[in-house]
């Protein structure tokens, strides 16, 4: 069974509207448990409303969205919400973390909405272990404003799987950063990926980034162009 | 934690939510504290008038003056079953008659009989009650006592001289033997005297030309008449008039109809209160409007990360219903601090006019709960409802 299964994926923004837009347009693919895969595409290639579908944030106008073998197109809002909160882990490609609190209390927000059986000790014991793995223990109580864009980019990365996902997202993180920290937050990535076979989904308009990784899916005007293995996973 | 940091950085915003707040609150607490004082005045007048009927004088004799000889004829006719002398005179002479803003301060003698008739009951705070054997004494009403400044045992001038008296102005030193507890109406503004100060009081107020001519044990203000248990007291009054020549009774509807004005003092008070909570209300609606504006995209974050819409509504909800209490806090303490700076101010002139009772308390904060929910409800409903994906792209 894959982890990710899209069929048909159509999604058209402004419907209704004059001037509507084909964001998506009968994407189909599918993703195994583990894998590491890059979505390739320009601006406005339709990268992150292929994640936003996937990450059940956007209801897609046409076709389905499987996550591990759930449908996920019959869900209440609450149910995919819940769904979110739980298998899937996001990053951003800036101002991922909330200015108000801490990096610490910024990785547990995802227990949080999850519910809070999941918060208290264990929960925060988790949090640590992750901002310790992503180089950031020092800095649990810092505030996001603190942080060098770098560092709140790891911070994200420990956001995201603090909920122990089986999909991590990943929107152009490494748009805002220099090509050294952009290495070092896709070795990070990929040692995740390693370590706990989390599928991990990255948009990227970098083709030295997408190529890291062992699949690439070439989007353009909301169509996949090619999809290829770059290595075996 | 999250919600009291958003209050502390958004400075200028929640000052501006809480100042609203607070500006609505403490005028409610005014005005509803004024219209709580007038509702008791009210209400203890209306009990009063409503349960008597006042009887005059109608032969041409002096305004305000009643011969005793009316109680026999007034008291033998069916359906009567008190008729008592009651005498009342400005205590402050010179003055308004009417305070604007509360009771006229009066020296009044009521027969004791009717502390049974009356539903107007007293009690004593201090000091004791009046003996009918010795002359020269007062009880005072709690407010009376308040602005003279008197305890038991003190003396006091009665009535008082005024700035610019009359050549025949007379008044007398009264031993203040009692002072009654706080009733919020009437009795709180009464000096109550023994009967024969309160005749040679009033044949004193009479001008020298008609006041050598009455024999002061045969004078009373007005006849008060209590009704026999099931008796129409308006139409006793119509029979009174009828029926004892000389006199002229008061419907005590139309007494009671009086008191429609100060009703109506009442509902404007209220009304205007409750306009500056709805503009508090729409004050905290805007800001809260503005901060889900301002933070769309931490709440997209937020849904991004798993939190359903319920929960980012009860967020917000919750924030102003913090905001709204401690506006409301700040604003009934205000309410409550000022009401009692201008009592006191106003307590040598007679103008205690607030009264903040567990009721006002109530309502006031249980307004302020209501103004938080209501405030936080339509800002939290926009919240939910945000298109996370939009609100993720706008940059």
């Amino acid at each position: 069974m894959a982890a990710i299964e899209v069929r048909g994926l159509g999604v058209k923004h402004r419907q209704g509207q004059p001037n509507p837009v084909q964001a998506l347009d009968a994407v189909t693919l599918s993703v195994q448990a583990g894998e590491f895969v890059s979505v390739l595409g320009r601006a406005g290639s339709g990268k992150t409303t292929l994640l936003q579908c996937i990450g059940l944030v956007l209801r897609p106008t046409a076709g389905m969205v499987a996550l591990d073998g759930i449908d996920t197109g019959a869900l209440s809002n609450g149910q995919r919400a819940e769904l979110r909160g739980r298998r899937v882990g996001f990053v951003l490609r800036d101002r991922n973390l909330l200015p108000g609190l801490t990096v610490l209390e910024n990785v547990l927000l995802p227990l949080r909405y999850a519910g809070l059986a999941m918060l208290g000790r264990p929960g925060r014991a988790r949090a640590r272990d992750l901002l310790d793995l992503v180089g950031l223990a020092d800095l649990a109580r810092a505030r996001p404003a603190e942080l060098t864009v770098a560092q709140a980019q790891r911070a994200a990365i420990a956001r995201a799987l603090v909920q122990a996902p089986t999909l991590v997202l990943a929107d152009e993180p490494t748009g805002e950063v220099d090509s050294e920290t952009s290495d070092e937050l896709l070795y990070l990535m990929q040692q995740v990926n390693r370590m706990s076979d989390v599928t991990f989904i990255v948009a990227t308009q970098d083709h030295d980034v997408a190529s890291c990784m062992d699949r690439m899916i070439r989007l353009g005007d909301g169509r996949v162009i090619s999809d290829e293995r770059m290595r075996v996973a | 934690m999250e919600i009291i940091r958003n209050l502390v950085e958004g400075r200028l915003r929640t000052t501006l939510a809480i100042g609203g707040v607070v500006a609505g609150v403490l005028a409610l607490t005014l005005t509803s504290a004024l219209a709580e004082h007038f509702d008791a005045q009210v209400a203890g007048g209306v009990a009063y008038y409503r349960s008597s009927i006042q009887v005059a004088d109608s032969a041409g004799n002096y305004a305000g003056v009643i011969s005793l000889s009316k109680v026999d004829p007034i008291q033998k006719l069916p359906g009567v079953a008190a008729a008592l002398p009651t005498i009342t005179l400005l205590a402050k002479p010179g003055t308004t008659a009417i305070t604007p803003l509360g009771l006229p301060d009066t020296i009044v003698y009521a027969d004791p009989r009717e502390r049974a008739l009356s539903p107007l009951k007293t009690r004593l705070a201090a000091g004791h009650p009046l003996d009918p054997n010795h002359q020269g004494e007062v009880v005072l009403g709690a407010d009376l006592a308040n602005e003279f400044r008197v305890r038991v045992g003190d003396s006091l001038d009665l009535p008082v001289r005024p700035p610019n008296p009359n050549p025949d102005f007379v008044n007398h030193t009264f031993h203040v033997v009692g002072i009654l507890q706080r009733t919020r109406t009437l009795p709180d503004a009464m000096a109550s005297v023994g009967l024969l100060d309160a005749q040679a009081l009033l044949q004193e107020s009479l001008p020298a030309s008609f006041r050598d001519r009455v024999d002061p044990s045969s004078l009373a203000s007005v006849i008060t008449v209590y009704g026999k248990r099931g008796t129409d007291l308006d139409r006793l009054a119509d029979q009174i008039t009828a029926k004892v020549a000389g006199v002229s009774a008061t419907r005590p509807s139309d007494y009671v109809r009086g008191f429609d004005q100060g009703a109506a003092l009442d509902a404007v008070a209220v009304v205007a209160g409750g306009l500056t909570v709805l503009f508090a209300g729409l004050v905290l609606v805007d800001t809260m409007l503005i901060a889900v504006a301002e933070r769309s995209r931490e709440i997209a974050l937020k849904m991004l990360l798993g939190a359903r819409a319920w929960q980012v509504a009860a967020e917000h909800v919750l924030e102003a219903l913090l905001l709204g209490l401690l506006g409301g806090l700040i604003g009934f303490a205000l309410g409550v601090g000022l009401s009692n700076l201008l009592d006191l101010a106003g307590r040598s002139i007679g103008m205690d006019i607030f009264s903040v009772s567990d009721h006002v308390a109530k309502i006031t904060l249980g307004l302020t709960v209501a103004l938080g929910l209501a405030g936080g409800i339509v800002p939290a409903l926009r919240a939910a409802r945000m298109d996370a994906g939009l609100a993720l792209r706008a940059r």
